[in-house]
């Protein structure tokens, strides 16, 4: 059992692991926090399995598993679920639904907001109930709900495309978050779990503008064919529990290229054997 | 009996388009069918159980057999009774706790009793029979749904399937002492009796998105589907009955093609079916060698 002692927690920087009912400390100074119970000997053990955070004489344990738990600057992509006062309820695969105030939002076309009660009656038209969008994180309340922005022409309304879920802690941080796959595809991993695949490419920066909105790109079968690919390498990679980021993707979707018939790659035996693939492949390069 | 998945326009537009241009959300055709895995005896006190996993972004299904000696019906003593319900479990997600999720269950238990009800052959009762019209077996065929991908129907049909083929009933014999004859079960666990389950249906669900008929279709699909036709076809390949569900409408068209695939389907599911039980049972008894 690896029992942390003080001098590991005022390492502060060190990061331990954890699993359920493990001692965390025998110092009985120590606050419990979320995560963690004392027994009746006043030793802190960890409830979850997860990472050990402190904060002065406070000691959390921060999951593993469950619930996107944000942070600030965090890339995510939720789904509007309620329009409300000057705001949006968003949500993000988080414990609690994230908001996403009328002011911290880029009108379409970029186009400079007035505050005025007409703007208020137009919140609809940005973003409707069911809209997907990728917004970033902004600020953290203090019971753990999430302000977003999307004060930034890479973030808004997400079209045509396909949402894969996978579990948040298989998300690896990154510098960016948006990435081009091929000429015509591109991909938005969100922090909170939430990838959006959609035929766009990044590029075109006028992704915003009001008169491309509706209109519907040419879905091609070859892209189509891509994105569902994709969908299925990544499913396989969550499948064996692989980090999901834009190297691991890629290395996974050029090892599934071997296989022609997209629904080859629903089967487990061959997921194993391009997931392998894929992690080699990765090593490598 | 589809609880919809929020989607917006855009993502409903995208799933029609992809049915159409016969390439869907993974990668699937129209007539393409999602493998399944089983796994038998997996409730350990119960007479027989299965478990259905349909691969990637998963159904995941359990039923379990349990039987009872019970007094027979006045006017049918030499037939026993199969009970079904399907129950849906509050671990498939939130919002599913409580009794919101229960018409979800409720719709499928009425289907599949429906379907043993108008089709016979399907089950025969009168092997359930013990001593004539006084104690007759009567099964409870009980099913979960632990996980929800869409295309429950077929799933839970191929469970019920899969576990009354695993089913084994105690042998009885009946001890004439005096008055009375008396029933003696068996606890013996090599001679047990097997269910006959040559006739018991399995279900192929069709649902409309687009203008394109979808077999297996993914619980995103189903939220855009506009009519739904479950057909069951037996191991004979007779359809031995067909049910709509939600409103909309197909064309005669679309249902005479779409019964046709759908017995073309059941065909491939049977024998997929028959192969992976076996499966199973080959690698069992290679135990039971190994352990003898």
């Amino acid at each position: 059992m690896a029992e942390i002692t003080a001098q590991h927690l005022h390492k502060g920087k060190k990061t331990v692991f954890v699993t359920p009912g493990e001692v965390i400390t025998q110092e009985p100074d120590y606050m419990r926090g979320h995560g963690s119970y004392s027994d009746d000997r006043c030793h802190l053990r960890a409830s979850v399995s997860g990472w050990v955070e402190k904060v002065n004489k406070l000691v959390c344990v921060r999951g593993l598993k469950g619930r996107y738990q944000g942070e600030v600057g965090d890339v995510v992509v939720g789904r509007v679920v309620e329009v409300g006062q000057k705001r949006w309820k968003v949500d993000t695969n988080a414990k609690l639904d994230s908001i996403l105030h009328l002011a911290s939002i880029n009108l379409p076309g970029g186009v400079h907001r007035r505050r005025s009660e007409e703007d208020e009656l137009l919140m609809r038209e940005y973003f409707c109930e069911g809209e997907l969008i990728s917004a970033e994180v902004q600020q953290v309340y203090e019971d753990g709900s999430l302000s977003l922005h999307t004060r930034s022409l890479k973030y808004g309304k997400l079209l045509y495309g396909t949402l894969v879920k996978v579990p948040p802690y298989l998300i690896k941080p990154c510098k960016s978050h948006f990435h081009n796959l091929s000429s015509s595809v591109s991909i938005l991993i969100g922090k909170n779990g939430w990838i959006w695949i959609s035929p766009r490419s990044l590029d075109t920066s006028a992704d915003q503008t009001a008169d491309k909105e509706d209109k519907e790109p040419d879905v091609t079968p070859e892209i189509r064919s891509t994105i569902a690919r994709l969908v299925n390498c990544i499913q396989a990679l969550v499948s064996y529990k692989v980090l999901l980021y834009e190297t691991s993707i890629s290395c996974c979707y050029e090892e599934s290229l071997k296989y022609s018939e997209l629904i080859e790659l629903l089967k487990p035996d061959v997921q194993q054997e391009i997931v392998l693939r894929a992690i080699n492949l990765d090593a490598i390069s | 009996m589809y609880r919809p998945v929020r989607l917006s326009v855009y993502e409903r537009e995208y799933i029609i388009g992809g049915a159409e241009a016969s390439i869907r959300s993974d990668g699937r055709k129209e007539t393409e069918y999602r493998d399944f895995s089983i796994e038998l005896g997996v409730v350990s006190n119960a007479y027989g159980s299965a478990r259905v996993d349909l691969h990637s972004d998963t159904t995941v299904v359990m039923t379990a057999v349990k039987a009872e000696l019970v007094a027979p019906l006045d006017d049918r003593p030499d037939e026993g009774k199969v009970e079904f319900s399907v129950e849906c479990s509050p671990v498939v997600g939130p919002g599913f706790e409580g009794h919101s999720s229960d018409f979800i269950g409720l719709g499928i238990t009425h289907l599949v009793k429906k379907t043993f009800l108008t089709s016979p052959n399907a089950f025969n009762t009168k092997s359930l029979c013990v001593l004539s019209g006084r104690q007759n077996w009567c099964l409870y065929v009980d099913t979960l749904i632990l996980q929800m991908g869409g295309n429950l129907v077929d799933v839970v049909m191929i469970a019920i399937r899969a576990a009354l083929e695993n089913t084994r009933l105690p042998r009885t014999t009946i001890v004439e002492e005096g008055e009375v004859p008396e029933i003696e079960i068996s606890d013996d666990p090599t001679s047990q009796i097997q269910i006959d389950t040559t006739g018991i249906p399995l279900c192929v669900t069709l649902h409309k998105v687009g203008i394109k008929v979808l077999v297996d279709a993914r619980r995103d699909e189903e939220t855009c589907s506009r009519a739904c036709m479950h057909v069951i076809v037996n191991q004979t390949g007779k359809v031995c009955g067909m049910h709509m569900s939600q409103g909309g409408s197909f064309t005669p068209k679309q249902v005479l093609s779409g019964v046709e695939r759908a017995v073309l389907q059941s065909k491939a599911m049977f024998e997929s079916i028959r192969e992976k039980i076996n499966a199973i049972d080959v690698h069992r008894d290679s135990i039971s060698i190994f352990l003898t």
